[in-house]
C-alpha cells in the first residue's frame, strides 16, 4: 500500500462515517447516500495529496466535497462498485428518520421551523447542530470567513428562535428532502 | 425557547439518525479500496490512450533516427511510464521517484534492477526470488485484469523488497538464537540493521517503513501468537 492510500483510507475510515451521516440525512431515499458517497470518495482519492493533516480540518475538506457532489449529484451517473452496494444495505437496515412517526412535539415543531428558514441559514444550522463542526469547520464547509460564518450561525439560531416564538413555521414535509439537492 | 443552549439542545435532538459507526469505518475501508482499483483501471484507459499517442510519435521519430542506442535500449523498461512523484506538493507522501506500471510486461526484469545486491540476501534466499515475488504481487492479487491498472512509485518497490528481506533475516536471527551460532546471529544482526537503515532512508514517510529492527523481531518472535519462522 503507498503512502498516499494509507492517507486516503485513513480518511475513509476516521472521516468517512460522519461524511456518510452527512449524506444519510440529506437525501431521499436514505440509501442513495451511498452512491454519492462513493462519489466523495472518488474524488478525494484524486484530491488525496491536498487533504489537510490535522483530523478536523480533514473532516471538513471532506464535508465539502461532500456538499458539493450532493448539488450536482444525478443519479445512476455511473458504476456501482459492490462496497456501495453493501452501503446501500447498511443504511436501508439503519433506524429510519425520526420525522413524522409520533415523536416530540417540540422536535416536530424545531424541524418545522428550520424548513422556513432561508437555505443559508438552515445549512449553517444544521452543519453546527447535526453535524457537530466547530464554527471554523462550518466556515470551510460553506467557503466562507470564520468571523462572517460564526455571525450567520448566531443570526439563524435568531430568526429560528423567532420562528418558534411566532409558531409562524412554515410546515415541513415528511422526506421533503432530494437527492439531487443539499437540504440546506 | 430563546434560550440558546436549549435551543441547541434541541436541534441536535432533531437530527435524523445516524447510519452505524462501525459498520460505515469498515465499509467505507473496502469502499475506498475498491475507488483506488476503479480509479486506476481508468487511469489506466486514459494512459493507455495516452501511450497510443507516444507509439505514433515514436513511430514518426524511428523514420528520422533509424537506430536507437544500445544504452537508451538497455536502460529503459516499459514499466517506466516517465512520470514522477512530487515531494513538494505531496511532503511525507511522494518522493520524486518514477511511477511504475505494474503491468507492464518487462516489470520482473525492471525490478530486479531495484534490488540492493550491496546487501546480501538471506541464507537459502536470492535477490532474484524476492524481485519475482514482488513483480508478480500486483498480477497475482486479482490486478492487471481487463480495466484493473496501477501504477506505484519506485521507491515503494524497493520498500517491497527491503520490507521481504528484512523478514526472512529475522527469521535467520531466530534459527541462528536456537543453534547458539554466535556468527550467524551477527551476521543477521548487521544486514537487518543495514536493510532498516536503508528503508528508513528512502521512504518518503516517517515511522514503520515495514522493516524489523532486530529487537522488534525477535520481541514478536517470542509473541506466542508468533506463527512465523518454522524450518
Amino acid at each position: 500500500m503507498t503512502p498516499a492510500e494509507r492517507r486516503f483510507e485513513a480518511l475513509a475510515t476516521g472521516c468517512g462515517p460522519r461524511v456518510l451521516a452527512y449524506l444519510a440525512r440529506r437525501t431521499t431515499p436514505r440509501e442513495d447516500a451511498a452512491d454519492v458517497y462513493q462519489e466523495v470518495l472518488t474524488t478525494t482519492w484524486r484530491k488525496v495529496h491536498h487533504a489537510p493533516a490535522p483530523d478536523d480540518e480533514a473532516l471538513a475538506w471532506m464535508l465539502a466535497i461532500a456538499r458539493r457532489t450532493l448539488a450536482n449529484h444525478r443519479r445512476s451517473a455511473g458504476r456501482r462498485l459492490a462496497a456501495t452496494d453493501r452501503l446501500r444495505h447498511e443504511l436501508l437496515a439503519s433506524p429510519p428518520a425520526r420525522e413524522g412517526i409520533g415523536g416530540d412535539d417540540r422536535l416536530d415543531e424545531v424541524r418545522s421551523a428550520l424548513g422556513s428558514l432561508g437555505e443559508d441559514d438552515r445549512e449553517v444550522l444544521l452543519l453546527t447542530y447535526w453535524e457537530g463542526l466547530t464554527g471554523d469547520q462550518v466556515a470551510a464547509v460553506v467557503g466562507a470567513g470564520g468571523a462572517a460564518t460564526r455571525k450567520r450561525i448566531q443570526r439563524a439560531r435568531e430568526r429560528l428562535a423567532a420562528a418558534l416564538e411566532t409558531g409562524g413555521a412554515v410546515p415541513v414535509p415528511s422526506g421533503a428532502t432530494s437527492a439531487a439537492a443539499p437540504r440546506g | 425557547m430563546t434560550d440558546h443552549e436549549e435551543l441547541g439542545a434541541l436541534l441536535t435532538a432533531s437530527a435524523p439518525p445516524a447510519p452505524d459507526h462501525a459498520a460505515a469505518a469498515a465499509l467505507s475501508a473496502t469502499l475506498a479500496r475498491q475507488v483506488v482499483q476503479a480509479d486506476r483501471g481508468l487511469q489506466g484507459r486514459i494512459r493507455g490512450l495516452r501511450r497510443r499517442h507516444k507509439v505514433a510519435t515514436a513511430a514518426t521519430a524511428a523514420a528520422i533516427v533509424l537506430v536507437p542506442t544500445g544504452a537508451f535500449a538497455a536502460q529503459h523498461f516499459l514499466a517506466q511510464t516517465g512520470t514522477y512523484g512530487d515531494p513538494v506538493l505531496n511532503p511525507g507522501l511522494q518522493d520524486g521517484s518514477e511511477q511504475i506500471d505494474l503491468c507492464a510486461e518487462d516489470l520482473t526484469d525492471y525490478v530486479a534492477t531495484l534490488a540492493p545486491t550491496d546487501l546480501p540476501a538471506p541464507p537459502g534466499h536470492s535477490w532474484k526470488e524476492y524481485t519475482d515475488r514482488v513483480a508478480r504481487g500486483y498480477p497475482n492479487d486479482g490486478g492487471c485484469t481487463g480495466s484493473n491498472q496501477g501504477t506505484v512509485q519506485e521507491t515503494s518497490l524497493r520498500l517491497e523488497l527491503l520490507s521481504a528481506v528484512s523478514g526472512d533475516w529475522g527469521c535467520s536471527l531466530v534459527w541462528a538464537g536456537e543453534d547458539h551460532d554466535s556468527s550467524a546471529a551477527m551476521e543477521a544482526r548487521r544486514v537487518m540493521v543495514g536493510v532498516d537503515e536503508e528503508a528508513r532512508r528512502i521512504s518518503p514517510s516517517e515511522g514503520s517503513v515495514g522493516t524489523f529492527t532486530p529487537e522488534s523481531f525477535l520481541a514478536q518472535s517470542r509473541d506466542p501468537k508468533f506463527t512465523g519462522c518454522e524450518r
